[in-house]
């Protein structure tokens, strides 16, 4: 499957300051990259995620959103050689396999630090998929070491973000969406890197 | 000392007391037009004088100002000592039951404003005993802003079982405990004053 990944981030020159610009951040490494994919498969997976049938999850102590478990033809795409070559050469480890999940947030969603969903240490993937965000409408995702923001990631539709979590204090959390957001869900695609 | 509140007779109290014990889902108590209006106005503008600092972490986004312990302010010293004095600790331990330490309390004011919001949680923190808001603001249900309360199951909060929307003069508080679930709901246009501190334990 060419052309699922911008041409522009296929070059190696290009994933080389991608991977200096991953590493340059030592105590949370990470990497936002905008325009990602290819525009017209960008429009056809989201398409088909945006099709998916999610579940609600509450437990208002650590979250409230809806999700569900990407399989089938949108995994496949998903795990796209060009894609999975293009996250071994970024964060210097072969990538054998992305496990996603779909995240939808709308208003009064969130997800809050929690002791017991302490992750284990590892390589975060997260294909952004909200287009038309209100700025002002929260729903930025967070990662912390210990009580500090380490990092703020506002929501940008059709960007990748891949962050390394060294050790258990390094945790995320997806601010509160509030009333700006109005009927404009944020949706992020999850993936474990295997 | 200044006074704030009226006398309340022991009938009163039994009456608050039963109400306080009674209440769902877990033990709280809403008074309205509590404190003297003219004196907590003066509180209130007061209170407009202090620097608010927001404060913004995954449980909540909103403004407050350091503990009134801090202030120089005259008449927010003044209720703040009134608050922690033995005579008011009194009163709230005749409607709680509970013993209270005179002299101690931490008091903050806290602004809600467009989308700010508190999100669920119990308030346990060693020696909380009761949990206290004092609103300035009137808020209706479409301005958002309210404290839910909510049930339990499992240790975990279930539904909201009661929702208390700031008006001026509303003075609310409830026992803290492992399943006092409660939220401030997001703020919808408008700012939401308030005083806000724990009672702690003997």
């Amino acid at each position: 499957m060419v052309g699922n990944v911008n041409e522009v981030y296929l070059r190696l020159e290009i994933v080389k300051q991608i991977r200096d610009q991953f590493l340059s951040n030592k105590t949370i490494p990470s990497v936002h990259l905008h325009e990602f994919l290819d525009k017209s498969f960008y429009i056809l997976l989201r398409k088909e995620i945006f099709g998916l049938k999610l579940k609600n999850e509450i437990d208002r102590l650590s979250h409230k959103h809806q999700s569900g478990k990407i399989t089938g033809e949108i995994n496949n795409l998903l795990n796209d050689y060009n894609l999975l070559n293009f996250i071994s050469l970024v964060i210097g480890k072969h990538v054998r396999k992305i496990d996603a999940t779909c995240f939808s947030f709308g208003t009064g969603d969130y997800t809050v630090l929690n002791d017991l969903g302490k992750e284990k240490p590892g390589i975060d993937f997260v294909l952004d998929l909200t287009d038309d965000w209100n700025k002002d409408a929260g729903g930025q995702i967070v990662y912390t070491e210990n009580k500090g923001d380490g990092l703020v990631v506002n929501p940008i539709g059709n960007s990748l973000l891949l962050v390394q979590r060294k050790n258990l204090h390094v945790r995320r959390f997806v601010k509160y969406v509030n009333h700006h957001a109005g009927k404009n869900k944020r949706v992020l695609v999850v993936g474990k890197i295997l | 000392m200044v006074q704030y509140v009226r006398d309340y007779s022991d009938n009163e109290r039994t009456k608050l007391k039963k109400e306080f014990l009674s209440a769902k889902p877990f033990h709280n108590l809403v008074l309205d037009g509590f404190f003297d209006s003219s004196k907590l106005k003066k509180v209130f503008q007061a209170l407009l004088k202090e620097p608010f600092e927001r404060k913004e972490a995954d449980l909540f986004d909103l403004c407050q100002t350091q503990d009134l312990e801090t202030s120089e302010d005259k008449a927010l010293i003044e209720f703040r000592d009134y608050l922690r004095a033995k005579e008011f600790v009194s009163f709230i331990e005749s409607i709680t039951g509970l013993n209270l330490r005179a002299g101690k309390i931490s008091i903050a004011g806290s602004l809600y404003e467009d989308g700010n919001y508190l999100l669920c949680h119990d308030d346990q923190l060693e020696g909380r005993k009761i949990a206290f808001m004092i609103y300035f603001s009137d808020l209706n249900i479409r301005d958002g802003g309210s404290l839910d309360l909510f049930s339990s199951s499992k240790g975990k909060p279930k539904d909201i079982v009661k929702s208390i929307q700031p008006k001026f003069n509303r003075f609310a508080f409830f026992e803290v405990s492992k399943t006092s679930f409660h939220q401030v709901r997001e703020v919808i246009g408008k700012q939401r004053f308030a005083i806000g501190g724990w009672f702690y334990g003997r």
